[in-house]
């Protein structure tokens, strides 16, 4: 495993008509707004939806390249059961005080995982468990006690401890700070980069809040209505946006620093059903530069330099429109 | 600016099973005419006790123990108490007024009532008597003083309402019901409903928290238009550091339950004083973040039992002894800058003469 190596992990195609590619090592970040499937494309990734059409594939063993990928969409639960692959591909939910069983110890819930996979004794159990907990940045006395006496930082490290206790190798985080206090989210956001680096983690980092992802993920992939618009390196992205979409979401984003100018895109309307979506592009009903065009066909994600893809009619013209309408 | 209004030493309190909860301890703030007041902190703090303390909406088991919260309804006339006053004079002061956006619009909407029945409800409330004069040269075919009519007059008046709030086709919406309606449609709802009789201060309890960051554009911009015609002063509670920085004046910070630091906006942002302020602006991802964040340890106190003396001391990385001890006094500094903490306490007696 090498967090350099940068092979493929999983190309998924989800929903409707997603490509992506998740690089080993690396954290892609998901930014989109609610509704838009971003938590439905995390977990059809680890078969806890299943894709109706399409493949999730998922490169095994330190990316080798003589293994050949597996199709984690094809495999059916118990196939996925029986290849050890859910030991592989974890995932850390939104809100810790819903994810984690009231009614359980903290020994017993971050054992449960790993008693899943093997047979282990109870020393041996024991020892590991207070391991985990070790790197997540809690104590022996946490060992025997039950969530409520936690607070939501801590139960946070509570289930990252439970995702890294089959030694995974891809981790999905479903806006895992978003239910904490400000002081607290730095707290986890720190602990998920350290883990990354010590255990040569790879993330899917989804969230709503831009300047987070921006803080923790390597690329970023902004998601409208099923769709991804645009995937580009984070720097890129913010630096040069081109869907009107991703530019109206980076011009939303409150910025807690006072003296700092920038143009703002307000849309308007709101997000449309997911159960009927716009014909052509899907952004058409609010985007601003809309055309005929963009009423009937459907634009394709279309790579424009080096890893920034975008999907829209006017890609090339879209920061000189900006500059022409907002200043 | 003159005063609009002012709490002076307010203590809340509740009541519970496990002991009593000292939400707000002597908390000392004014909001001035026009203002845009920004109240920041962490959940538990106390923003929302202190909003819902200004309403006095406080319930059960929950009490305002002390001080005085002083509202100035007339510029050149002194303050009312709103602590003594009666349950009568508060009716008609809240949603008049002052009025609040809750936070959740599912919530703070009626589900079985049209929206538009909801906001005519203020204008039934508050405007009866003009609602009557308007009636009569509106629409004469109906009989005077009838319900009915009241209540079509206010209905026309929640229709003009939804157009100045950019809300489209609003003669048909002022018939759906809050389940027919997208979230953000929702909370401009609650935003008329406040509106309607155009208070004098709008609380804005996380009115944007639960949205979308393309729909809290709207919304925030919505209420900076707003506050340039319509109303007086808002108070805007939120835990989004960026939206205070984008949208207030002057800005207060509070800490379990205390208020720690209170100045204008580009002040507290460039030159924050407060040991917590100071962490609290670096823990937030920055648009120029550089190099890692750094995290307050340790967790929000209880407020059951409240660490002694200043409430974040055991946080705190520049604590003295004397942090221990007793709650630092509020200390004025340059720029109308307050902040309650030891570290300028000597530096002000200094600069006194």
């Amino acid at each position: 495993m090498g967090g350099v190596l940068r092979r493929q992990v999983n190309s998924v195609k989800a929903l409707d008509g997603i490509n992506v590619d998740i690089y080993r090592g690396e954290c892609l970040g998901v930014v989109g707004e609610s509704g838009c499937g971003k938590t439905t494309t995390a977990k059809t990734i680890i078969g806890l939806e299943d894709a109706t059409h399409g493949k999730i594939q998922y490169f095994p063993n330190g990316g080798n390249e003589k293994t050949p990928p597996l199709d984690i969409a094809a495999m059916g639960k118990r196939g996925l059961k029986k290849s050890g692959i859910r030991a592989k591909l974890q995932m850390v939910f939104q809100d810790p005080t819903t994810s984690l069983d009231p009614r359980m110890l903290i020994k017993n819930m971050i054992a449960e995982p790993i008693l899943a996979l093997q047979r282990i004794g109870s020393r041996d159990l024991e020892a590991r468990v207070l391991e985990l907990l070790n790197t997540v940045g809690l104590t022996k006395d946490h060992y025997l006690r039950y969530p409520h006496e936690f607070s939501g930082g801590q139960r946070q490290r509570i289930a990252v401890a439970r995702a890294i206790a089959t030694n995974p190798e891809f981790l999905i985080l479903d806006e895992p700070t978003s239910a904490l206090d400000v002081s607290v989210q730095a707290q986890i956001l720190n602990l998920l980069k350290q883990l990354q680096q010590k255990l040569h983690l790879t993330y899917l980092f989804i969230t709503h809040h831009l300047l987070v992802v921006k803080y923790i993920s390597d690329r970023l992939a902004v998601m409208y209505l099923g769709k991804v618009v645009e995937i580009a390196p984070t720097e890129e992205l913010f630096r040069h946006p081109l869907h009107p979409y991703t530019h109206a979401l980076l011009s939303g984003i409150p910025v807690p620093e006072v003296g700092h100018q920038r143009k703002r895109i307000v849309l308007c309307g709101d997000v449309p059903s997911p159960v009927n979506p716009p014909d052509g592009c899907r952004f058409h009903t609010r985007c601003p530069f809309v055309l005929e065009r963009c009423r009937k066909e459907e634009p394709l994600l279309e790579a424009m330099e080096t890893g920034h893809s975008v999907a829209c009619h006017r890609k090339q013209s879209v920061p000189k429109l900006i500059h022409e309408k907002f200043g | 600016m003159p005063k609009l209004v002012e709490t002076v030493d307010l203590v809340t309190n509740f009541y519970t099973y496990e002991g009593v909860v000292r939400a707000l301890n002597r908390i000392s703030l004014t909001i001035e005419h026009g203002v845009t007041f920004g109240l920041v902190g962490e959940s538990g703090c106390g923003k929302s006790v202190l909003a819902r303390s200004l309403m006095r909406i406080i319930q059960e088991p929950g009490r305002i123990d002390g001080g005085r919260i002083l509202f100035y309804p007339e510029r050149d006339a002194g303050p009312v108490d709103l602590v003594q006053q009666p349950d009568d004079y508060l009716r008609g002061l809240r949603g008049n007024q002052i009025s609040m956006i809750f936070q959740e619009p599912n919530a703070a909407l009626n589900p079985i009532m049209s929206v538009g029945n909801q906001i005519a409800e203020s204008f039934l409330i508050h405007r009866r008597q003009e609602l009557d004069r308007d009636a009569s040269t509106t629409n004469s075919m109906i009989p005077t003083r009838s319900k009915k009519r009241l209540r079509k007059e206010a209905l026309r008046r929640v229709a003009s309402l939804l157009e100045q709030l950019d809300i489209a086709n609003s003669k048909e919406i002022v018939h759906r019901f809050p389940h027919e309606l997208s979230g953000g449609m929702k909370q401009r709802i609650v935003i008329a409903i406040a509106l309607a009789c155009r208070p004098m201060l709008l609380i804005a309890d996380e009115a944007t928290s639960n949205l979308d960051v393309t729909i809290q554009a709207q919304i925030l911009q919505l209420l900076l238009e707003l506050k340039k015609t319509q109303i007086s002063s808002v108070l805007l509670i939120t835990h989004d550091l960026g939206v205070v920085a984008e949208t207030c004046q002057r800005v207060g910070v509070m800490y379990a339950g205390n208020l720690c630091e209170v100045a204008d906006v580009r002040e507290l942002f460039s030159n924050p004083r407060h040991p917590y302020t100071q962490a609290l602006l670096a823990a937030v991802p920055k648009f120029s973040q550089e190099g890692r964040l750094k995290s307050i340890d340790g967790n929000v106190p209880n407020l059951v039992t409240p660490p002694p003396g200043c409430r974040f001391h055991p946080r705190c990385d520049q604590a003295k002894p004397a942090c221990r001890e007793r709650f630092p006094a509020d200390t004025h500094l340059d720029n109308n800058h307050t902040v309650a903490c030891y570290l300028y306490t000597d530096q002000s007696r200094a600069s006194a003469p």
